[in-house]
């Protein structure tokens, strides 16, 4: 009688003490990965807020695709130097922190109709998730750390990594209940949409995400900075730019040598100068639509006298720059930008 | 010959390494004005100058806009920094390094470029892929003396 229980003891402390090593791990993976973004706790940061109120709405593929795929051009990057014994590892945390259980749907019964989806989309949500499902607004999840336009901000709904994550039953759940404390209403619970509406919306989700495009790769040729060199010296050269960034409305701050504050001041090479500028207006705008951008502006041309006596201009290529926020909003952008910082240095160096 | 096998293996081990975020973040439990303070010390114990702070959020605010603290931080090696500039002139856009700090109410984001974004750029320069993987792994000892720092502060 004893004895089966002993073991059973021993099983249960066995199970105990291996799932709080699992667990462990996945908080350890959670906090270097994902609490940059969504915080401890889930409440949110760049990412969307992972409460558990949204955890009891979805099931673990959801979750397991999700930190596989990403969302490409939508900031969230594919985990795929995870393998899935972390990803899993990751996911159980998750459920053990928010103390849910990935949910079980049944299978939708219904085949929707993306034509009539189209009307219902229009009339119901596209003032958050915009014409294309591609979200509302600019930026994303609950940035704590400026003005927002609506209290989480939407998510693409048309994204790929979200199309191949998201099963027909988690569109509909989301869709029928709504999420709280979010501003997404419970459609179908508040009566604004029947089974077949909701059935709808999903068919023509899907359709619009299969008309998704998302920013195309690189040309291979691409170089990380616009390099040109000046037909002038050194010194023309400096206040060639800056005529040019005046004249395109930029404000200037104080030049700074390249290697200043990292060399003794006296063997600071004098001709090698950064002059950094910037539009706070543009800024404000940029930090909108992607809070990380200071690890590149303001911006600042480089010109560099070489042993040769040749000077160079040297700015970092925004369209090589944009690339590394998976933003696809800041791509769009930056491409603009990119041109106008080419003409004024070529018109510095005309 | 030698030297050939010796480049390709660094290549296949330096792209097996290759991570795919492109940015390397840290959250900070702990408010940012004290959060940078670490930062700048964690910066200097590895053995990096920090060359000026720039303080985004009052450029901003003296023109009307809101913003909470938002700073960067220039940091490097003086050595480095002349040694690239003579040998590649067009990379001097990304030196000195730079790391922003921005606050999320009572807690501090940190968020850098992995250096590891250049190695597409220079594939067959083992002395600048050798820079960026030091880089990478700096940025990844500091990160962890920022969450031993983070620790003790709780602990105080
Ligand atoms: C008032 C704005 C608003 C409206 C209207 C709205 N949504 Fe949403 N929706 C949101 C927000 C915000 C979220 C993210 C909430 C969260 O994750 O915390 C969201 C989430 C979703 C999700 C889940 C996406 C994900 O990444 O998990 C789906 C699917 C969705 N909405 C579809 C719809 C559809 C279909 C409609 C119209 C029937 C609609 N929404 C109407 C704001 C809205
Ligand atoms: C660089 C920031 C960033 C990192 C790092 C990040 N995420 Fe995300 N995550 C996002 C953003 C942004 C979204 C919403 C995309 C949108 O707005 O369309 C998101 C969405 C999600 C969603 C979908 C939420 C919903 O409402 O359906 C889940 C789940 C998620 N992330 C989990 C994770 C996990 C787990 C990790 C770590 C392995 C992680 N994320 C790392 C930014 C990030």
């Amino acid at each position: 009688m004893l004895r089966p229980l002993v073991s059973l003891i021993a099983l249960s402390l066995f199970f105990i003490s291996s799932s709080a090593f699992a667990d462990a791990r996945g908080e350890m993976l959670f906090g270097q990965h994902c609490v940059a973004c969504h915080q401890f706790g889930g409440k949110g940061g760049i990412g969307l807020p992972l409460t558990p109120e949204k955890m009891e709405n979805v099931d673990d593929l959801y979750l397991i695709r999700t930190i596989q795929l990403g969302r490409p051009g939508r900031v969230m990057p594919a985990f795929t130097e995870l393998n899935l014994d972390d990803v899993r590892s990751i996911v159980d945390y998750m459920r053990s922190a928010s103390n849910t259980k990935s949910v079980v749907f049944e299978a939708s019964h219904l085949s929707g109709n993306p034509d009539r989806g189209e009307g219902l989309y229009h009339l119901h949500c596209v003032t958050c998730h915009a014409e294309d499902g591609s979200g509302a607004g600019e930026g994303t999840g609950v940035t704590l750390s400026r003005h927002r336009g609506f209290m989480v901000m939407p998510p693409s709904i048309t994204n790929p990594g979200f199309l191949a994550s998201a099963s027909d039953p988690i569109l509909e759940f989301a869709i029928k209940h709504g999420r709280e404390g979010s501003g997404m209403l419970g459609f179908k619970d508040v009566g604004l949409l029947d089974e077949q509406g909701v059935a709808d919306i999903v068919a023509y989700i899907r359709q619009m995400g299969s008309d998704q495009q998302v920013a195309p790769p690189l040309p291979e040729d691409e170089r990380p900075t616009i390099t040109i060199e000046s037909p002038y010296d050194f010194d023309t050269t400096v206040s060639n730019v800056r005529q040019s960034l005046v004249g395109a409305n930029f404000r200037i701050f104080p030049d700074r040598y390249l290697e200043q504050g990292l060399l003794d001041e006296f063997m600071v090479n004098k001709r090698q100068v950064g002059i950094r500028f910037c539009n706070f207006n543009e800024l404000y705008g940029m930090l909108a639509i992607e809070p990380r951008v200071g690890v590149v502006l303001p911006c600042r041309i480089t010109i560099l006298e070489q042993e040769d006596g040749s000077v160079l201009l040297v700015a970092p290529n925004l369209k090589v720059v944009s690339r590394w926020f998976n933003n696809d909003n800041l791509v769009r952008l930056w491409a603009a930008m990119n041109e106008g910082l080419s003409s004024i240095m070529e018109e510095a160096s005309l | 010959m030698k030297k050939f096998l010796l480049a390709a293996l660094f290549l296949i081990a330096s792209s097996a390494q290759a991570i795919t975020n492109d940015m390397m973040m840290l959250r900070m439990n702990i408010k940012a004005d004290v959060a940078i303070e670490y930062l700048k010390s964690a910066l200097e114990n590895r053995g990096y100058s920090i060359a000026h702070t720039q303080k985004c959020d009052g450029g901003m605010q003296s023109f009307g806009y809101t913003t909470d603290f938002y700073r960067s931080i220039f940091f490097g090696k003086g050595a480095e920094a002349r040694e690239i500039s003579k040998a590649h002139p067009d990379f001097v856009s990304y030196i000195p390094h730079k790391i922003t700090v921005v606050a999320e109410r009572e807690e501090t984001v940190l968020s850098i470029v992995n250096p590891h974004v250049f190695d597409r750029f220079y594939p067959e320069d083992s002395m600048m892929l050798q820079h960026f993987k030091n880089w990478h792994h700096d940025i990844l000892s500091i990160f962890s003396d920022l969450r031993a720092a983070e620790r003790a502060h709780k602990l105080q």
